[in-house]
């Protein structure tokens, strides 16, 4: 692979490459026909982020090694590789003087030095030259599709942020509640957290503020928003329009950017799933059928109790953009009673990813990992119930853990 | 315009040493580039002052300043030397606030040394304040000599310290050394970590208008430890121009020139050995 870049293109490159950073430990390259392909999967496999810069993107672009005999383009010539973060982030380490210095970029993966070369030439003819070590492996595959999600939504990163900012900063979780006319985002509460003690946000969005708004299916999901913040880090500095289609609770949300013919990327965040207990990744299959029956939940949370005034609900002043404006809530929170969320364990899936390489038996190995789709919109009081019926035979499997909780990842 | 004259009475006789200046900056400005390590040795003789610091016998700092920098510099012996505390120098220099040479007020200065044994007093005055400060003096001990001969050096290069700061500044941290090379083939000054993730070099080229002149007589190409070199990024700072010269056995000088006031120059020089083990760290 081999291809070259100027200044504006590198400095996008190297916000993709910190945004990736915060994502996941370890960076992919794919080189393809159609582009540069960079990926990332954070350690515990419940985000995937992939930018892809297009041909346009590049100076000069050419997917085939050099100094390869045939012309072929085969597999052989390509090298995908991946190297941890760190090693990238030392090229890449301050977008300020890389876009101050930085007039041409060049990358190779050469096929005879195991080496990812990376040369700028700089102001006043300085020449750096990277000499990086990358490990070979095929490259880490998500399986998605941007078809068949029955709700989608889009608006400027900066409406994201705006939003966002309304949540204390050591908010890991949202909960993003689907309606026909409106999106409703709170924070999500953990059960180790004593509920009386947390503090609660709730912002509305409402159908009017999206460039696009198509909600088919009422739903709510709770996933990071580490890995939203990263995302945004970059589509916001680039001024970019961020789409984002969701499915239901448990399902993985798509957030997807595209820059004209240049570039694009595709974030898959893994979603909790509300479940019984720490046994999730088994029971969810049961409580599917279970919880079935209640088919048809109202779009809005049943368990709200506005007479409840000691949690808070704080809404921000939100910079109203273009005559945007943010509905806040009227301080409406849920019931925090002990029914409510304690017993309400949440877990966040992992998505299943296809990484060939390291253990043959990953695919199949992976199998369990895809969780049934547990029942849209279950209610909490729902499960809770479930909870009481029949859990033992669940408990005692309690060690298939998959993935470890995300909190973790911090 | 504050001064000292109207105090110089009878005192001054005993003084071996007296220096005074209307802008205390300027000192603490080159000094504070030095401050690497808390012990500094003063040596003055009437061509000026040095002040030198040293760190594990290998490196070293020296600031040389003129006499025409100050606006007396009286000394009675050929050579004047003693070992003070640096840092607690600059903080009674800074006694007024510590804000740059270019902007603010300035205190002046007048500082004087009574010989062996006593201590260096410094007088400082600003818009009517006058701090008096008493800075116990050590034995001195030694410093290296770098007998840096000009007939040894093989390689020779002035540039911008700005650009060679920048390369410094990013320097991949995880790399123990770097390394300088110079051939007469290839017009580049190169430099080489080595670290974690890969090695990096930097090129700069004989053509670039950040060099001015590149010399080298032979192929060059020592590796120096990187902390080492660590302590050459201030003065690189606050420097307009940097020479870098390297000798056959691989010292290394760097010598700064920093412009001061009224178009008088200031000098750091830095010494660095290179790093013995090279052979063995291929």
């Amino acid at each position: 692979m081999k291809c070259l870049l100027d200044g504006t293109s590198v400095k996008v490159l190297a916000r993709a490459i910190h945004s990736l950073a915060k994502i996941g430990d370890e960076l992919h390259i794919a080189p393809t026909e159609n582009g540069l392909t960079l990926k990332t999967v954070n350690a515990s496999k419940s985000a995937y982020s992939a930018f892809n810069f297009h041909i346009p993107f590049f100076l000069d672009y050419s997917h085939i090694s050099e100094n390869t005999v045939q012309a072929d383009p085969d597999d052989d010539t390509v090298i995908k590789c991946k190297l941890p973060m760190k090693s990238i982030l030392s090229v890449f380490r301050s977008i300020g003087s890389l876009e101050k210095s930085v007039e041409t970029c060049k990358i190779m993966l050469p096929l005879l030095e195991a080496l990812l070369i990376i040369e700028f030439k700089c102001k006043h003819g300085i020449v750096k030259h990277f000499n990086l070590r990358y490990f070979e492996c095929e490259s880490v595959e998500a399986e998605f599709s941007k078809e068949g999600y029955p709700s989608k939504f889009s608006c400027s990163s900066r409406f994201y942020s705006e939003t966002l900012l309304s949540f204390h900063s050591s908010t890991q979780e949202v909960t993003w509640s689907l309606a026909m006319d409106q999106v409703h985002l709170s924070n999500h509460i953990d059960d180790e957290i004593d509920p009386s003690k947390c503090v609660r946000t709730e912002v509305t969005l409402a159908k009017d503020e999206f460039i696009e708004f198509n909600v088919a299916l009422c739903t709510q999901v709770t996933f990071c928003l580490k890995e939203l913040r990263a995302i945004l880090a970059f589509a916001e500095a680039l001024k970019l329009d961020l789409d984002c289609r969701m499915e239901g609770a448990g399902q993985p949300v798509l957030f997807s950017l595209q820059k004209e013919d240049l570039y694009s990327a595709d974030f898959l965040l893994a979603t909790l799933s509300p479940a019984l207990d720490s046994t999730v990744s088994v029971s969810s299959r049961t409580a599917k059928h279970e919880v079935s029956a209640s088919n048809h939940p109202s779009p809005v949370p049943t368990l709200r109790n506005k007479t409840d005034s000691k949690s808070i609900s704080h809404g921000n002043l939100l910079g109203s953009r273009n005559g945007s404006r943010v509905n806040l809530p009227t301080p409406s929170v849920r019931q925090t009673s002990v029914n409510d969320t304690p017993e309400n364990t949440s877990r966040l899936n992992s998505l299943s990813l296809i990484e060939p390489h390291p253990f043959p038996d990953m695919e199949v190995d992976l199998e369990p990992e895809i969780q049934p789709p547990p029942a849209k919109r279950a209610r909490a009081r729902y499960i809770f119930q479930n909870c009481l019926k029949s859990t033992q035979e669940f408990r005692e499997r309690q060690t298939e853990v998959f993935a470890p909780d995300s909190e973790e990842d911090e | 315009m504050p001064n000292f004259s109207s105090q110089s009475t009878s005192g001054d006789q005993s003084h071996i040493l007296m220096i005074r200046m209307d802008n205390a900056k300027i000192i603490s400005h080159i000094l504070k580039a030095i401050n690497f390590k808390e012990n500094s040795v003063f040596c003055c003789t009437k061509d000026g002052l040095k002040v030198t610091v040293e760190d594990m016998k290998s490196v070293q700092l020296n600031a040389f300043i003129e006499p025409v920098v100050f606006q007396s510099y009286v000394i009675k012996e050929e050579e004047i030397k003693f070992q003070l505390n640096l840092t607690v120098l600059l903080e009674c220099l800074n006694v007024f606030g510590s804000n740059n040479l270019q902007s603010g007020t300035s205190p002046a200065l007048k500082l004087y040394y009574n010989g062996h044994g006593t201590p260096v007093s410094i007088l400082l005055e600003e818009s009517g304040v006058i701090t008096d400060c008493k800075i116990r003096t050590v034995h001195f001990d030694p410093v290296l000599d770098y007998d840096f001969g000009s007939a040894n050096v093989i390689g020779r290069i002035i540039m911008s310290s700005e650009c060679l700061k920048e390369v410094f500044c990013e320097l991949d941290s995880t790399s123990d050394t770097v390394q300088f090379s110079l051939s007469p083939d290839s017009a580049n000054f190169r430099i080489t970590t080595f670290g974690h993730s890969g090695t990096y070099h930097v090129d700069i080229p004989k053509e670039s208008d950040v060099i001015e002149t590149l010399h080298c007589t032979s192929a060059v190409s020592f590796k120096y430890k990187l902390t080492l070199m660590k302590p050459s990024i201030k003065p690189l700072g606050i420097a307009q121009k940097v020479s870098l010269r390297i000798d056959d056995t691989g010292l290394v000088c760097f010598q700064f020139m920093i412009k001061v006031e009224d178009n008088h120059n200031c000098y750091i020089d830095f010494y660095c050995p290179a790093d013995v083990d090279f052979e063995e760290d291929e």
